[in-house]
């Protein structure tokens, strides 16, 4: 599928991780100490909806 | 990328992650399993104590049973949903012992005799009792452990962001079943949630249910180690212990509990309990189907009948 926005597609690559080429605007080298909190923050998120929703659980005890 | 810059990236990675644990190990003190032991260990006055999972925790209320009894009693309900025979041998060790009071337990299907297990993946939601109390006796209390499991669950009670990963998961289960409602008609819900859930508690069908008793029966019937622990302790602290047989609805008794092997597997399990000075009070039949909310719950008018029924049963002439 092609990329409406290739600027988009470029930010969205970098900050996961795919590209090291830092796009234009985005002032976050790859020293960055910001990418430490970041990648904290997408683990979190991965915790927080890798939940079994398809099977029951209580959720109301 | 020279190396200290990963490493301090690293160090925030890890330092974020650290930050959330120390978050959800404090809010995760207003679950219902913290809340439930907190007042256990707060000493509170109690006469009659009951356990048991949700069947009791939605089966008995208090005010009814006391009223029916007299004015000195005083029951306290310690059922917690989703638990099983080790989290309330555990929430036993923690609650303060009633002098002279009586020690209600309801079960219902075979869960006097199931096997306890435990390992990481089934400590979720109100299970965490065994990591918030007392793991070591958990794991006395519990078959087939071996070390790994035992380093296994050792490094999960250090970690709440781990360990209470349901209670977050809920959140986002509730937002998902919110959104999933929007344009249909919703699901039929009661007070513990989907109606139709709790269908999948019960046996997956009949015949693997009696298959399961006669297997037990073969055997012969024996109690399993945390409830021998809730009987051994009610001795020890000189109270009487009543197990009751909780009540089903007529569509569960039909299916699960009108066979031989059934009535073989409760005259055995009364004879265990009797010999335990236990006594057993088989109440299946004791509630309408109206009185209960889903499938294996009852409603809050069904909890007074019952809390009530069962104080008249308990009366001296009895």
């Amino acid at each position: 599928m092609d990329w409406p926005n290739p600027y988009f597609k470029h930010v969205m690559e970098y900050l996961g991780g795919e590209r090291d080429d830092q796009p234009a605007m985005l002032p976050i080298s790859l020293a960055s100490p910001i990418w430490g909190i970041w990648w904290g923050i997408l683990l979190l998120l991965v915790l927080v909806f890798c939940g079994q929703s398809s099977k029951f659980i209580y959720i109301d005890f | 990328m020279q190396a200290y810059y990963l490493f301090l990236q690293g160090f925030l990675t890890c330092l974020v992650l650290a930050s959330a644990n120390y978050a959800v190990g404090s809010l995760a003190s207003t679950t219902v399993a913290s809340q439930l032991l907190e007042k256990c260990r707060n000493n509170i006055y109690f006469t009659d104590l009951f356990l048991g999972n949700s069947l009791i925790a939605a089966g008995i209320d208090e005010n009814s049973f006391n009223e029916e009894r007299n004015n000195d009693c005083k029951a306290f309900n310690a059922g917690c949903g989703s638990t099983k025979p080790l989290e309330h041998a555990l929430i036993l060790h923690q609650a303060t012992r009633p002098m002279n009071g009586i020690l209600f337990y309801g079960f219902f299907d075979t869960q006097l005799t199931d096997k306890s297990l435990i390992n990481w993946q089934s400590l979720v939601g109100n299970r965490t009792i065994t990591l918030k109390t007392d793991l070591n006796l958990a794991l006395k209390l519990s078959d087939h452990t071996n070390f790994i499991n035992v380093v296994q669950l050792q490094i999960l009670s250090k970690i709440p962001l781990f360990y209470e990963r349901l209670a977050i998961w809920a959140k986002v289960e509730k937002a998902r079943r919110k959104a999933g409602d929007i344009g249909r008609n919703s699901t039929e819900t009661a007070r513990f949630g989907r109606k139709e859930d709790f269908q999948l508690l019960e046996p997956k069908n009949s015949l693997a249910f009696e298959n399961e008793l006669k297997k037990l029966l073969f055997n012969k019937v024996k109690l399993s180690k945390p409830i021998l622990d809730i009987i051994s302790q009610s001795k020890i602290h000189q109270n009487k212990a009543v197990f009751l047989v909780m009540p089903m609805t007529s569509a569960h008794r039909t299916k699960f509990n009108n066979s031989d092997s059934w009535n073989s597997y409760l005259d055995q399990i009364t004879e265990v309990l009797a010999k335990q000075d236990v006594r057993l009070i088989n109440c299946l039949d004791w509630i309408d189907d109206s009185l209960f909310e889903d499938h294996l719950h009852l409603s809050a008018q069904g909890a007074k009948v019952f809390s009530t029924r069962l104080a008249k049963y308990l009366s001296p002439s009895k």
